[in-house]
């Protein structure tokens, strides 16, 4: 220890033994060696006046001064500029003399200038009687310390720092999974990309969209390959620059929208897709990604397409009652809008499938088709014949060369149809009611288009609207016929009952205009004359009545037969009876032969009536020629009667016509309702039994009925 | 011009009625069942004053028979009273002086044809 006495202040260390109090010997001794030596104290003592009163090692290592250099100097010299100047270490020293002891941590100065972080203790030294002597100041340079803890402090920030990052980063990542989740569940496809083209993000629902299994493979895959997959149009089938896309009007800071046709060049798919697309922009302004959302449109355009296509199938359907021309347009309608080719085949009375209508976009091409179905008809296993039978449509989404070389057996047709690159077929039935009477086959080819479910169902509206056309039009025609065979009766039946009406009222008012007058004169022959004529009238009238009567029920339900074993000789003779007065006015010779057994069982009067009529058409028609009628056995169990006329005969085209209702073997020129022969044929068809003509103009004509005889039927 | 009325009718009873009737009014008249006998009855040179004319006949129908005597000047000027009992329409192709409906009434008949026929002393 260097100088100054501790316990009288003096600078006298060879006085051990006077202190009052003092360790013994070697204790003191000891203690002074521990503070002189220690050197990670700096422990000294300054005078009441603030000057450096003792020194030890841990001084000079601490502060850099040696014992010779610093005793005497002011201890403020420790202190920084600025301490100093602001009167610290006076404040300091009057603290501890006050307060006992004075403590803190701070900046101090070595004595190269370099700045310490320091611990310091000043205690105030006091005698016995309380007088200040000095005071001891214990000095410890914390600033190792000062750095492990700032060096600790630092990393416990960057612990905490970390831990927030972590947190944050966390939130960041939920809220990106959940943008995720949202993204996944959208229809819409959502893609972004960076200026420089690279593709950083895409959805499920774009990988999708563009043709990828996943939104991985589409973030792996080149960019060029993306967009070299389809061909771009816009809906108006023009071609849409690539540059054009609102993808990448969105990298020159444009937002825009556009409704994008892609089609698939491998499969030839195509899908209409709005596309929308945004600018995102960076701190600068400048753009870092554009973001692109798809929406899918196909399914709406699609059907928007197909209800517009309908309507205009059902216009070209309502347009016209001509069905063949009616569907040979819906062919058109189908070309290019639903199909390449599409073709209409309907059952003839054979039940044969024949091409009605076909079309193609290209005339070439429709020629041949025309040339292939005339060349290979379709065969009755072929599908065409299977959905006609089945009443089930068909669809063929892909044709495949194994499909031809199986169902197709002649290798020049499997040619043809290779030639005509058939890609995907739909064929569905035309019903009406439970019985299909034909097809319509669409099919792609040139379009590569491949057909799905969608499009069976669009085909077999069509159908169904054409099948119900083709029924309008029946019901029309059997209408418009219904209407046009009422007429002819009501106009047939006024005129027929006009005339004998005519007769009966000129034949009484005549009378009662003669009545006043010259009725006298007349005489009562010529009135009893009248009188029967009139009732004639009346008679004939009511026989007309009778039979529209008939007619109108027979119109209407079957005949009720009342059978009885008759003989067909028989009623032939009454009838020619009852048409003597006829007979002999229309001056025709009457022959009549009979051969065999003529019974059978039959309805009496309903055999009249046809015998009757024919008769009667006889006369009228063959006035004046010989009549022949012969009744004889047929084939066994049959008996024929034949009514042969010589009149102006029937053209063989009208042969079947004159028995239909309100027909006349010449129209207009013989009165009559036209009910005869329709009656007489309804008479015998009901007995099972045929009637047939046999004529040729001026050649008269011959009426033959077979009648079963049916006399195992026998009441 | 003769002073008898022509009556062309296929129905024999009307036709019969119908002359004695014109005959029971003061007419002369003669009666026959189609056009094609009518136009026989015209080549014999005989002249009616007027024709009463059915139109729907066999052999030769009403309008066939007008169109033939049409074509001939002399027979032209023959005055024609169509009987119809056709409904409406057909009966207004036919050119004809006046048209009487069916049923007929005798004083219809009459009034038609006295304008061109005279009547005999009775």
């Amino acid at each position: 220890m260097y100088g100054y006495d501790m316990k009288s202040g003096q600078n006298d260390a060879k006085a051990p033994e006077s202190r009052p109090g003092a360790v013994h010997g070697a204790p003191t001794e000891l203690l002074d060696l521990l503070i002189e030596q220690v050197v990670d104290y700096a422990i000294f003592v300054i005078d009441r006046d603030g000057r450096i009163a003792s020194w030890n090692a841990g001084a000079q290592r601490i502060k850099g001064y040696s014992a010779d250099e610093i005793i005497g100097q002011p201890y403020g010299v420790f202190f920084t500029e600025e301490d100093r100047r602001a009167g610290k270490p006076r404040e300091i020293l009057a603290q501890a003399r006050r307060e006992g002891r004075y403590e803190e941590e701070g900046w101090r100065v070595r004595k190269d200038g370099q700045r310490f972080w320091a611990s310091i203790i000043v205690t105030a030294l006091k005698d016995a009687t309380g007088e200040l002597k000095g005071f001891a100041k214990i000095t410890r340079d914390l600033t190792e310390q000062r750095r492990v803890d700032e060096v600790a402090r630092r990393a416990a920030e960057e612990r905490a720092a970390r831990q927030q990052a972590e947190l944050d980063e966390r939130d960041v990542r939920r809220s990106r999974d959940q943008l995720d989740v949202i993204l996944r569940s959208i229809a819409e496809g959502v893609t972004a990309q960076r200026p420089d083209g690279t593709l950083v993000y895409a959805n499920e629902a774009a990988a999708q969209l563009c043709g990828f299994s996943s939104a991985e493979e589409m973030l792996a895959a080149p960019r060029s390959q993306i967009l070299s997959a389809f061909e771009i149009a816009h809906e108006d089938g023009r071609p849409f620059p690539a540059e054009q896309l609102p993808g990448r009007r969105a990298l020159a800071g444009e937002t825009s929208t556009a409704v994008v046709r892609f089609r698939s060049k491998r499969t030839g798919e195509q899908r209409w897709s709005t596309v929308s697309a945004a600018p995102v922009l960076d701190g600068d302004g400048r753009v870092d990604l554009s973001v692109s959302v798809f929406r899918d449109v196909t399914e709406r355009r699609d059907t928007e397409a197909a209800w517009q296509f309908l309507a205009r199938v059902g216009e070209a359907l309502g347009s016209s009652l001509d069905v063949p021309a009616t569907l040979a347009q819906v062919t058109d309608l189908a070309v290019p809008r639903i199909a390449d080719w599409c073709g209409v085949e309907l059952l003839d009375s054979h039940d044969r499938l024949e091409q009605l209508a076909v079309a193609h976009v290209d005339p070439e091409k429709r020629e041949l088709a025309k040339q292939w179905r005339r060349r290979w008809p379709p065969r009755p296993e072929s599908a065409p014949y299977r959905v006609v039978r089945s009443g089930a449509p068909q669809l063929v989404p892909e044709i495949t060369d194994e499909m031809l070389e199986k169902g197709v057996p002649d290798p020049c047709e499997r040619n043809m149809l290779r030639d005509l690159g058939l890609r995907s077929v739909m064929i569905v039935p035309l019903i009406v009611g439970q019985k299909p009477f034909g097809v319509i086959s669409f099919a792609t080819a040139e379009s590569g288009r491949r057909y799905g479910p969608q499009d069976l169902i669009l085909a077999m509206e069509i159908a169904r609207r054409a099948a119900l056309a083709v029924e309008n039009a029946r019901a029309f025609t059997e209408a418009r016929m219904a209407i046009q065979t009422r007429d002819n009766f009501l106009a047939i039946a006024s005129h027929e009952l006009r005339t004998p009406l005519s007769g009966l009222t000129m034949l009484l008012t005549s009378l009662v205009r003669m009545a006043d007058t010259r009725l006298a004169q007349l005489g009562p022959q010529v009135l009893k004359d009248r009188l029967l004529k009139s009732e004639r009238q009346a008679r004939q009238l009511a026989r007309l009545v009778d039979r529209l009567l008939d007619v109108s029920r027979l119109s209407t339900r079957d005949i009720q037969l009342e059978r009885e074993r008759t003989d067909l000789a028989e009623i032939v003779r009454d009838v020619l009876s009852r048409f003597e007065d006829t007979i002999a006015e229309a001056g025709s010779e009457v022959s009549l032969n009979i051969q065999g057994p003529t019974e059978g069982v039959w309805d009496r009067s309903r055999i009249d009536q046809v015998i009757t009529n024919l008769v009667g058409n006889a006369l009228k028609y063959g006035a004046g020629a010989p009549i022949t009628i012969s009744v004889g056995s047929g084939w066994t169990g049959q008996v024929r009667l034949t009514v042969r006329d010589g009149g102006p005969g029937i053209a063989p085209e009208n042969h079947e016509r004159i028995f239909s209702q309100y027909e006349r073997a010449a129209s207009d020129e013989y009165a009559g309702m036209g009910l005869g022969l329709w009656l007489v044929r309804r008479i015998v068809t009901a007995h099972g039994g045929t009637v047939t003509v046999d004529s040729v103009p001026d050649k008269g004509a011959a009426f033959t009925v077979i009648l079963p005889l049916n006399l195992g039927a026998a009441t | 011009m003769s002073d008898y009325i022509l009556v062309v009718e296929d129905d024999r009873d009307l036709r019969e009625i119908l002359g004695e009737a014109l005959e029971l009014e003061g007419y002369d008249v003669v009666c026959v069942e189609h056009g094609a006998a009518a136009l026989r009855h015209l080549e014999t040179g005989a002249r009616p004053c007027v024709i009463l004319l059915d139109l729907m006949m066999p052999v030769m129908d009403g309008w066939t028979f007008q169109r033939a005597i049409q074509s001939d000047q002399s027979l032209a000027r023959i005055p024609i009273v169509v009987m119809t009992a056709a409904g409406g329409s057909r009966a207004e192709t036919i050119q004809s002086d006046a048209t009487l409906h069916k049923p007929l009434e005798i004083g219809d008949v009459v009034d038609a044809v006295q304008g061109y026929c005279p009547c005999r002393e009775h």
